[in-house]
């Protein structure tokens, strides 16, 4: 199923779609108030995406230099090519510890290499904290926005899910009320946990430090109560210094929701006392996107979400529709640039508007790497529907000039004669929320023949 | 094996390994500012921290930090507290309150940390643009006491406060293992309908109070 069925199925429920709409774009008023209010946002921009290309250009020493900076600390570093080597890791690590019971905190990581599914399937019961994870890890959906997990939900399904899961009373749909439930749901979770799972936000090569950002302090709970954190970061967390920190720290929060900063800005420098850190490196494709000129940018994110809440498409179709991962632009680049025959109708679900470039905090190109993959996607003749065979076809047609005078003389005749029921059907689709143009009364080469008759004859049109 | 691995592809699209600093076609762009600045740094600290949920006292003298105490104690109806050493309050809770202070022994443990209904950590500085105040895990009974107890309250040198976080990091030292955080004030959510509803899972509010003339 391509991103636009999905997304017609979305736009059906149109108080929802409506909703949804409204809300995101409130974020992203929210995060130009808050980027209006920092004189230096643009230079700050400018210094985080030379931060990254970098960075990038030197991965391998910084990656080095991190690992032994954090061995110093106490913790312990793993490497995994893939998916599938992380998730063994990571189940190894809980299994030699005997570990039933996981409290995870929000990771983007752990969603792209479906760590909870495979550690249920090994006897690992992983609980998600984040409320909005937690949410749609209780409706086995996956989130459908990186900062927001459950933005596609209205208080009422959340009230009935709550009512089934967790025996609020029926009727409830008081944000706060629920939110309280769900710390009541939550706290024994964290208290009995064996062990902590983490993202990454920045990992700091010169200290050797984990920086890991949340609104809800879940991230702190989860790994300050079990023994055993585990953070699982992807190879371009990674940045150089301390002092770069900062930069990415400023523009992070107000990007993502118009805070100057989230509420916890946790540093961990080692294990907590008494317990064990473990620092999982995961590739799985990075090495392999980072040598591809066009779309090496992409792995400078910082995962705000900004280019999701200022995106036309994204507001209005829902994080669903994109089916992976990581939804909205930056997801419609990593995922088909991953897997392209499988995501290949996500760069074509773009209006190349470049909101997204124009708000991404560390400046990625978004538009112009979504542009570059269409390309590519239809020179590989993956790209979905028309756009297979629609080139070559208008590239024909504009090539012969009878054709193209005599298809605009029936297009206008269609348009002007044609019933409406009719005059709709080729174009269904586009034309279900949008009124065809007025056709003209005449084609652009009878008015220049008009015009130059006239002028032959010393009329009115002269210069 | 991976790591090897790993490394190799990375270097293959590195110009091979060990690439000379300065002679990068990327340098790493310098550190320094010119930064925000604010009028009055501690003004607009505490219209941020309001803006993050939390609130802001002004105490002149130890005896005032101890009545600040006292009265979120009071606010908070807190039968069982904890008070950070570090920050000199001896004397709360004084008199007979019928309040529990803990000490930390007993906080060490964690249901007795998660029972806290008011916990009084002492906070490095403060950070202007951002609401946010700098804790440093040292001397902690348990790791978790920033995030455990219901409500928190942060004493903070009346002198301690930098206009942005590129100061901030200036004071901190990551190099050595620990913890530490910045607390931009209390615990909150918008995971449902976006609306924000403070105290999520950890403290359910967060008072700041600057200590001044405090040595």
């Amino acid at each position: 199923v391509s991103h636009p069925e999905r997304a017609a199925r979305f736009a059906a429920d149109r108080d929802r779609a409506r909703w949804h709409d409204q809300a995101l774009w409130f974020v992203r008023t929210r995060r130009d108030a808050a980027a209006a209010a920092v004189p230096e946002w643009e230079e700050l921009r400018g210094r985080a995406a030379a931060i990254k290309r970098h960075t990038l250009d030197h991965l391998a020493d910084y990656l080095e230099t991190f690992e032994a900076n954090a061995r110093a600390h106490g913790a312990r570093v793993h490497w995994a090519r893939d998916a599938a080597e992380h998730n063994a890791i990571v189940r190894r690590l809980l299994s030699e510890r005997g570990v039933t019971r996981v409290v995870k905190s929000k990771s983007m990581l752990t969603e792209e290499v479906g760590l909870n599914d495979h550690l249920a399937r090994h006897g690992i019961e992983v609980i998600d904290t984040d409320l909005g994870e937690r949410i749609v890890q209780l409706r086995r959906e996956p989130p459908s926005h990186i900062v927001l997990p459950a933005i596609h939900l209205r208080r009422g399904e959340v009230g009935e899910l709550f009512e089934r899961e967790l025996g609020t009373p029926a009727g409830l749909d008081d944000p706060e009320a629920l939110t309280r439930a769900a710390r009541r749901h939550l706290r024994p979770g964290f208290l009995a946990a064996q062990a902590g799972i983490t993202g990454v936000n920045f990992a700091v090569a010169e200290t050797g430090a984990v920086v890991v950002c949340t609104n809800e302090g879940n991230a702190d709970l989860g790994t300050r109560l079990p023994p055993l954190h585990i953070a699982s970061m992807g190879i371009e967390k990674v940045i150089p210094r301390q002092a770069d920190l900062p930069v990415f720290l400023r523009l992070l929060a107000r990007s993502a929701t118009g805070q100057a900063l989230t509420t916890y800005t946790a540093h961990f420098r080692g294990p907590r006392p008494g317990g064990e850190l473990h620092i999982v490196l995961v590739d799985n494709g990075r090495s392999a996107l980072r040598s591809r000129a066009a779309y090496r940018r992409s792995l400078s994110c910082i995962r705000c979400g900004a280019c999701l809440n200022t995106c036309p498409v994204y507001r209005r179709s829902g994080g669903h529709s994109y089916e992976s991962a990581i939804s909205g632009p930056i997801g419609s680049i990593l995922e088909p640039a991953r897997d392209p025959a499988r995501h290949a109708s996500l760069p074509f679900a773009c209006t190349l508007c470049g909101s997204c470039s124009d708000v991404c905090p560390v400046q990625i190109d978004l538009h112009r790497q979504l542009a570059a993959l269409r390309a590519e996607l239809v020179e590989r003749d993956l790209a979905p529907g028309p756009g297979r065979w629609a080139w070559r076809v208008l590239t024909g047609w504009l090539r012969r000039p009878a054709a193209v005078v005599a298809l605009g003389a029936l297009g206008r005749a269609w348009l002007r004669f044609a019933p409406g029921w009719i005059r709709y059907r080729p174009s269904r689709g586009w034309s279900d929320w949008r009124e065809w143009p007025e056709p003209p009364q005449q084609s652009f080469r009878q008015r220049f023949a008009q015009r130059e008759r006239r002028r032959a004859a010393g009329g009115e049109g002269a210069p | 094996v991976s790591r090897r691995s790993i490394l190799r592809a990375l270097r293959r699209g590195e110009g091979g390994p060990r690439t000379v600093p300065g002679a990068s076609a990327s340098p790493l762009p310098g550190a320094e500012g010119p930064w925000q600045r604010f009028d009055d740094p501690k003004a607009h600290f505490e219209v941020m921290l309001a803006a993050a949920g939390g609130t802001c006292g002004r105490a002149s003298g130890a005896d005032a930090v101890a009545a600040f105490v006292e009265a979120r104690v009071r606010e908070f109806q807190a039968r069982r507290i904890w008070i950070d050493a570090a920050t000199g309050l001896d004397g709360v809770p004084s008199g007979a309150s019928g309040v529990v202070r803990f000490d930390d022994a007993a906080v060490a443990d964690t249901a007795a940390a998660a029972a806290l209904e008011l916990a009084v950590l002492a906070g490095a500085f403060a950070v202007a643009e951002n609401g946010a105040v700098w804790v440093e895990a040292s001397g902690w009974p348990h790791p978790g006491i920033h995030v455990l107890p219901e409500h928190l309250v942060l004493v903070v040198p009346g002198d301690a406060c930098v206009p942005t976080l590129h100061e901030a990091y200036e004071r901190i030292d990551l190099r050595a293992p620990g913890f530490g955080v910045f607390l931009a004030g209390p615990s909150k959510t918008a995971d449902i309908e976006q609306a924000l509803v403070i105290g999520a899972h950890g403290a359910r509010s967060l008072a700041v109070v600057w200590s001044e003339g405090v040595d």
